[in-house]
């Protein structure tokens, strides 16, 4: 069955329903209204946005447990999250290399849409993808990265560098 | 291009920084102020406080813990020096201050669920009377090692606050008295975790006595009064006895106090090692309070005796892992206590009538390690528990140096099932007991024979039967040879354990040589270990 979406610039994109419903926003509207052959609005997302989150998703169709909603966790730990996150990389493929490598802003425009659209592992991914960038970096070059002036008084960095000292080795 | 702190709204902030340690969002808030006041407040992002010990990256569940049968913290010797090795070798441990631990729960407040303080010389009252201050009392994994600075006052404070929540502790190698223990029993229902070890002052008091409706915990003095009044009546070492009574009265005694049994929490794993004051009066006492829940008990190095096992066997009906190494070591250690020091030497040539008992009594113990040198361990006893316990699925007598070769033709005859034998260091054994073991236990996962007296008929018997060995180890076999080895993974028919072993170790073989590490290296699978030292040839 094919579903049509409609982005925020008033585009329509068609798409497989197998496909999109990873999306669980998109998954529940479907449940809901089950009728089908009218757009979906989707007023958060752009053109260029969605069609490369559906080629992520059609890349990943076939991975069963990424569709799946996780029966809620009542683990003596909850941050049954963190565990999840760590499998997702260690699942990392070539594919989801690639698909990070944009600009920020295209990182950041994913982020939003993965939220809105509540698709776990591509958050994870482009989470941990931005995250990355600010891993094993000096100060100064996280501010390099992100285009960061710094505002702290001499005294005020004086006084944050003390209170953080423990992370420094 | 542009500030993801900024540009993004704090929920998708939060994401990204939800991939970082804890020390590197710290150096983060470096950034700039607005990242600084931003990672300050966003309490969940501090909510995680796992600091030395282990490195951080490798952060293992508790469930996993609970499966593993905690055999990384407490089995054997060689486990545990690895597990030395592998701390040793993160080196990020990172030595927190009393002030960085307020900063820490001043982020975090009541969002911190884990605080894993694994090694912590340096923290005081201070830092522990900040998270109270600050809100912390939702904190589900509490782990405080290594410290001696804490007040027992301060930690009961802690335990009464936090006790709601509470489902892991780990107070091992503190000062920690028995009246915290109780409290923490007391106030913590959720509990199903208790680490305990090397924790000096711990005696069976810590756990309450089964009375008809409820359980009472008696009366304990607290162990910084004790040593106020040694310390009183060393000044005054002319003094009378009378004048050591009356510093007597003022010693701090806690109450005796009660609580009905449904109360109690469901305690799945206890470890109990190196507490030298834990006798076997705690056995019952232990298992009579968490009856239903217990799975694991670690007992190693406390001042146990092989009643107490005995009692165990008993008393728990259900799978049990238990662990007591090294007992009677510790009680030749402890010398004043005539009393333990004659139990032992009428214990060591164990009467066949005790035997008897002690093996009728332990049917559903499916994992027991007595190994360590343990002067109780003899052939008898080992045939008599193969015999009862039909169903053992681990064993561990290591360096026990009264067995001999029937005790192994006695598990090959009757435990079957046998997937961890550890009988490493028992020089009584040679070729004939562990080839008819061998051909009994088919299905042995892991195998130590280290310095034992065998020949490469033992290794032939490996190869041809074993077809799911792991771990093998063969360390200080002085005789076997290449050949030997060989046989192990090529079997009579080229299907030996080649396929299955993870782990090979021949360290100071002497007839063994440099090339046949090459030759396992090339048939093995490739994330297999082969451990070899041929240092001391010469």
């Amino acid at each position: 069955m094919v579903i049509k979406l409609t982005t925020a610039d008033g585009a329509v994109i068609k798409v497989e329903r197998e496909v999109i419903e990873q999306s669980g926003t998109v998954r529940n509207i479907l449940n809901d209204v089950r009728m089908t052959d009218k757009p979906i609005p989707l007023p958060n997302v752009s053109g260029p946005i969605l069609t490369k989150i559906i080629q992520y998703c059609q890349h990943h169709k076939d991975d069963a447990s990424r569709r799946q909603p996780k029966p809620p966790n009542y683990d003596l730990e909850n941050d049954c999250s963190e565990t999840a996150v760590q499998q997702a990389i260690a699942k990392m493929d070539d594919f989801d290399r690639d698909f990070c490598r944009v600009d920020q802003g295209t990182l950041y425009d994913l982020l939003l849409a993965a939220n809105f659209l509540d698709i776990q592992p591509l958050l994870d991914l482009v989470g941990y993808t931005v995250a990355s960038m600010m891993k094993d970096k000096s100060v100064q070059e996280i501010r390099d990265t992100f285009h960061i002036k710094n505002d702290f008084t001499p005294e005020e960095e004086k006084r944050v560098i003390k209170e953080n000292s423990w992370c420094e080795n | 291009m542009s500030d993801p702190v900024v540009v993004l709204p704090a929920d998708i902030s939060i994401l990204i920084f939800r991939h970082m340690e804890l020390y590197e969002i710290a150096h983060c808030m470096l950034v700039s102020r607005t990242w600084y006041y931003s990672l300050d407040k966003w309490a969940v992002l501090w909510s995680d406080v796992d600091m030395g010990g282990g490195s951080g990256k490798t952060k293992t569940s508790i469930r996993e813990r609970l499966e593993a049968g905690l055999d990384h913290i407490v089995s054997g010797s060689r486990q545990s020096q690895e597990a030395h090795q592998s701390r040793g070798g993160a080196q990020n441990v990172k030595l927190l201050y009393d002030e960085n631990l307020k900063t820490l729960a001043r982020r975090a407040g009541a969002a911190m669920w884990r605080l894993a303080l694994r090694y912590s010389p340096l923290i005081s009252d201070a830092g522990i009377s900040s998270l109270l201050h600050f809100g912390c009392v939702n904190i589900r994994h509490l782990e405080i090692r290594a410290n001696k600075r804490i007040s027992n006052s301060m930690l009961e404070a802690l335990v009464r606050a936090t006790g709601g929540r509470l489902e892991f502790v780990g107070l091992g190698t503190t000062e920690v008295s028995d009246h915290v223990v109780q409290q923490l029993l007391v106030s913590a229902p959720n509990l199903v975790f208790l680490d305990l070890s090397f924790c000096r002052y711990i005696t069976s008091d810590a756990f309450p006595v089964a009375e008809s409706s409820c359980f009472v915990f008696s009366s304990t003095k607290d162990p910084e009064a004790d040593l106020a009044t040694l310390g009183d009546s060393d000044d005054a070492a002319s003094s009378s006895e009378q004048s050591q009574d009356s510093t007597n009265t003022h010693v701090n005694c806690h109450p005796t106090f009660s609580i009905d049994g449904g109360s109690l929490p469901k305690l799945r794993v206890l470890l109990l090692d190196g507490c030298s004051g834990i006798r076997n009066t705690v056995v019952r006492r232990i298992l009579t309070a968490f009856e239903d829940s217990i799975c694991t008990l670690s007992m190693s190095r406390t001042s146990l005796t092989l009643q107490a096992i005995q009692l165990i066997g008993t008393f728990h009906k259900k799978p049990l892992t238990l662990t007591c190494l090294m007992m009677n070591e510790i009680l030749t250690r402890i010398g004043d206590d005539e009393a333990a020091r004659a139990l032992t030497n009428n214990w060591f040539g164990l009467a066949a009538g005790v035997i008897k008992s002690f093996t009728l009594a332990v049917p559903h113990i499916t994992q027991l390690a007595l190994g360590g040198g343990n002067n109780l361990v003899t052939d008898s006893l080992i045939i008599g528990v193969s015999q009862t316990c039909r169903g053992l699925l681990r064993i561990d007598v290591h360096d026990s140096l009264r067995l001999g070769d029937r005790c192994l033709i006695a598990l090959g005859e009757n435990c079957n099932d046998l997937k961890h034998v550890n009988i490493g260091g028992c020089i009584g054994c040679s070729d004939e007991g562990v080839i008819a073991m061998v051909h009994g236990c088919r299905v042995i996962e892991e195998l130590d024979i280290s310095t034992l007296n065998i020949t490469d008929n033992s290794l032939i018997a490996v190869g041809a039967n074993l077809l799911h060995l792991q771990r093998f180890f063969v360390d200080f076999c002085r005789q076997i040879t290449d050949d030997g080895i060989k046989a192990v993974l090529e079997g009579s028919n080229g299907l030996g354990c080649m396929f299955t072993l993870k782990h090979l170790s021949f360290v100071q073989c002497r007839k063994v040589n440099d090339a046949i590490v090459d030759w396992c290296r090339a048939r093995l699978r490739p994330e297999a270990l082969v451990v070899c030292d041929f240092s001391a040839r010469q």
